[in-house]
């Protein structure tokens, strides 16, 4: 299995480094205007503090967005198509459990790498400002950063079996997207009419002589942040579960062997 | 693995797509032989390969690849068989070294100094993308590939198509080399005849998905005839004596299947001996126009 995930890499290596060549830029002009906020042009600026947690607000929502569109994408099946490797392959000592597991373990590898690249960046950037004593918590910023992992999780996990399908991996990340987002649109009906819900009895038991805003926005934050946590652990369950239905049916679509 | 007589036994294979079917196919191909699997384009060389390699599934008929169930063995099979297709199936950004590391964990016999060694005997380089490499480089390629893990059988679907005859000849002297072992065989698809002229053991014809004949390649050169007469005698010859007949403005050409019979029984015409890309010719043009067929 090895030289079939070796494979993966070797294929794959061209568009990964040109990724990571891209991301190192981003990160070398953040890291620019960083120095510029610290004693640069941008220092001199008039209240540099709200520039500076304005850029790294937006720092970090690129850091969550970037890493896994350009780090983390299928780049082999379609190829293994026009490269007549699937009808190779067929004819080789290795079952469809197999071949499917490579595609998923070449998936985690790449899965895993981003998540650390795009957390770990996000923190560092962070860590340079008042906001994670402020306003965000780490929690927060995980939970951003995991809300957006889950959707390239998902999406991925129906692009891999679709793309083995259908032979195109364009249409399979299309088809997958509009899924999904047809599933979000739901969930996210459920989830603002019950959040409306939530904040309209907050509000209700506010108590009318309390008047520091900065007070009530951080017991609402730390409600919300109470809430993730417990939504988290069902994400991180439905990714699971993701990852196995999109196995099975990458055996299944392997398993009907057109070449 | 249990001893076996036939590398392949393929028992009434059928299979049914829009406008073709495969219809009964059976024949063996015994072990130690080179087999010649003739046909035109669209005869169904390939679905027959496919069939055999686990590719496509048939509706019915059984094959068996070393004695064994090709559907329930196809791992114990598939480390001990090759396939070589006409075009490339590896990536053109791959380079032979990199198919070495790729192979390497797949075959539990594969051997880098074989692979190596085929590569250095064919020249071909070792670092070069695969996207360079020529059409012949990249048949050699997947011979040298195929031939680097012990296989005992090689199934091959066109290989030879579209190579000129130097590197043709070059690869069917590789063929009768992997052939002195008496344990490894040869399934070879082409419609390039002399090809299988020059190498192999037995022949089977197969057009529009049906078998026409299949045999020994001796037997089969031996048996089959050109018998040649003029239009006038062509009228008292048998139907049933022939394939085919080939009429022109000088006389007409028939293919006769049994040619000391027809010898006998006709004792004033010409037999001449004929040659695999004839047989194929009468058998495949037996319902064409300028053609009389036995069939009319």
């Amino acid at each position: 299995m090895r030289g079939l995930i070796w494979r993966q890499w070797y294929l794959s290596k061209n568009y990964i480094l040109t990724g990571a060549a891209v991301m190192a830029g981003f990160w070398i002009i953040e890291l620019l205007v960083f120095l510029s906020l610290q004693s640069g042009n941008l220092s001199r600026m008039e209240d540099p503090d709200s520039i500076r947690e304005s850029v790294a607000f937006f720092s970090v929502l690129l850091n969550t967005v970037l890493p896994y569109g350009i780090l983390c994408s299928d780049q082999v099946t379609e190829a293994d198509y026009k490269a007549h490797w699937n009808l190779y392959s067929y004819t080789l000592p290795v079952s469809e459990k197999r071949l499917a597991a490579v595609k998923f373990i070449w998936f985690l590898i790449c899965f895993a790498v981003t998540a650390l690249l795009s957390t770990g960046s996000s923190l560092l950037v962070l860590s340079h400002t008042d906001l994670l004593e402020e306003d965000m918590s780490v929690g927060i910023v995980l939970g951003m950063q995991l809300v957006y992992a889950a959707f390239f999780w998902l999406t991925s996990c129906m692009t891999i079996p679709l793309t083995v399908r259908l032979k195109k991996a364009g249409l399979a990340v299309m088809l997958s997207m509009g899924v999904f987002i047809l599933a979000m649109g739901v969930v996210m009906s459920v989830f603002t009419a019950k959040m409306a819900q939530f904040l309209n009895d907050y509000v209700a038991n506010i108590d009318p002589a309390e008047t520091d805003g900065d007070k009530i926005v951080g017991e609402l934050i730390h409600k919300l942040t109470e809430l993730f946590s417990g939504t988290a652990v069902v994400i991180v369950l439905v990714m699971l579960i993701a990852l196995v239905l999109a196995y099975l049916a990458t055996v299944h679509a392997l398993k009907r062997r057109t070449v | 693995m249990q001893e076996y007589e036939n590398a392949i036994e393929i028992d009434g294979i059928t299979k049914h797509y829009d406008g073709f079917t495969l219809d009964h196919v059976s024949f063996n191909v015994a072990k130690g032989s080179i087999m010649g699997f003739i046909g035109q384009n669209g005869a169904g060389k390939s679905t027959t390969i496919n069939t055999i390699l686990n590719i496509v599934k048939p509706e019915e008929g059984t094959v068996r690849i070393f004695g064994l169930d090709h559907r329930r063995d196809e791992i114990t099979i598939k480390q001990e068989l090759s396939a070589v297709f006409d075009e490339l199936p590896f990536h053109d950004a791959l380079t032979a070294d990199g198919l070495n590391i790729i192979l390497r964990d797949v075959f539990r016999a594969w051997n880098k100094e074989t692979f190596f060694g085929y590569l250095d005997r064919f020249q071909l380089p070792r670092r070069k993308k695969f996207g360079q490499f020529s059409k012949g480089m990249k048949m050699k390629l997947q011979i040298a590939a195929a031939l680097s893990h012990d296989a005992k059988l090689l199934v091959m679907d066109e290989a030879t198509t579209g190579l000129d005859p130097v590197v043709r000849n070059e690869i069917l002297d590789i063929f009768l080399e992997f052939l002195q072992d008496e344990n490894h065989s040869i399934l070879m698809s082409s419609h390039i005849t002399t090809d299988l002229e020059k190498i192999a053991d037995s022949v089977t014809f197969i057009d529009r998905g049906r078998i026409l004949v299949t045999g020994y390649k001796d037997e089969i050169l031996e048996s089959h005839g050109v018998l040649k007469c003029t239009k006038s005698d062509f009228a008292d010859i048998a139907r049933e004596d022939y394939i085919s007949a080939r009429i022109t403005d000088y006389g007409a050409e028939l293919m006769v299947t049994d040619r000391q019979a027809a010898r006998k029984k006709y004792s004033g015409a010409v037999i001449d001996p004929t040659t695999l890309e004839e047989i194929m010719l009468f058998y495949v043009n037996r319902e064409k126009k300028e053609w009389r067929s036995c069939a009319d």
